[in-house]
């Protein structure tokens, strides 16, 4: 299997070029614990992951103090799954 | 010290009843032996302590929402039982009481956990097992707040316990909106996870009076 393709996005785009609404749910501990995060700029695009992520952003919590890095599943400018990035780890694998 | 105990059939409480009554530093102890008696007691003289028993403790949780809320606010409660089990405690706590009193303790014993209980010198918050959950004490006394049609619309599904991806699909809204507005509904009533909503969505009961 080939590694995926991350591709470095213009420092040009906007959050609006992808998505209709920056704002998206993280969902984590089995489906129990909801965090909400802002997206604040995209990064890169992602082709050929196993997961399926399409983008890598930048994020901010929306609701206290934080900042990260997350792989994101966008379909027709929706944030259908998400994946906060640790940050010792670069692989992107869940 | 004033003291209600709501006495039903599934777990007695006669013992207790009769260890409270012999004891001096107790001015009165009124027993309730259903909802109706538990709520006129507490609504016709000033109650400092109310003692269910732990078979009680749900009807007694929905009792809370039929009392007056500066009653219910000032009012002291505890649990007494045999088995105080870990659920129990977990239960209480997230109930709202303030204590599990274990039944097999003589007068002043008894009296000494009441009164450290009324003054907040003992609580179930400080139990290791409860303070090790990271749990709102009292959060399944609540009423859900909502914010509009659609937090109605996905709770109600939550608590049927349809996933995410369903609930979007059934009421066709994203799934980033589902998820947003769930994150949303847990915020605003401070609960700590989806269970939580769930859970609290199918206890949001009310006893109808038909008096």
């Amino acid at each position: 299997m080939n590694p995926p393709q991350y591709i470095l996005l213009s420092e040009a785009t906007t959050v609006e070029d992808f998505v209709d609404d920056p704002v998206f749910t993280d969902v984590t501990h089995d489906g129990e614990i909801y965090t909400t995060y802002r997206i604040v700029r995209f990064t890169h695009e992602i082709r050929g992951h196993h997961d399926d992520w399409s983008h890598l952003v930048n994020v901010s919590l929306e609701f206290a103090v934080g900042i990260g890095v997350a792989y994101l599943r966008i379909r027709n400018r929706i944030v259908e799954d998400s994946r906060i990035k640790p940050q010792s780890s670069d692989s992107g694998h869940s | 010290m004033n003291v209600l105990v709501c006495n039903d059939t599934a777990e007695p409480l006669d013992s207790l009843i009769s260890v409270l009554r012999n004891n001096s530093n107790i001015t009165n102890v009124n027993v309730a032996r259903n909802g109706r008696q538990a709520i006129d007691a507490l609504h016709s003289a000033p109650v400092d302590v109310s003692v269910s028993s732990g078979a009680g403790l749900d009807f007694n949780r929905m009792l809370q929402r039929h009392i007056a809320p500066e009653i219910a606010s000032a009012l002291t409660r505890v649990v007494a039982t045999q088995t105080p089990t870990v659920p129990l405690l977990v239960k209480a706590h997230q109930f709202g009481f303030n204590n599990v009193l274990q039944l097999d303790r003589n007068g002043d014993e008894v009296f000494s956990t009441l009164q450290r209980t009324l003054h907040g010198e003992e609580s179930l918050v400080n139990h290791p097992v409860v303070k090790a959950l990271h749990l709102t004490p009292g959060a399944l006394t609540r009423s859900i707040t909502f914010q509009d049609d659609n937090d109605h619309y996905i709770t109600e599904l939550v608590g049927v316990g349809l996933p995410d991806h369903e609930i979007a699909e059934a009421l066709q809204l994203t799934i980033q909106m589902v998820r947003n507005r769930i994150a949303s509904i847990l915020r605003v009533n401070q609960l700590s996870n989806r269970t939580q909503l769930a859970l609290l969505q199918n206890t949001n009961w009310q006893i109808p009076d038909f008096a």
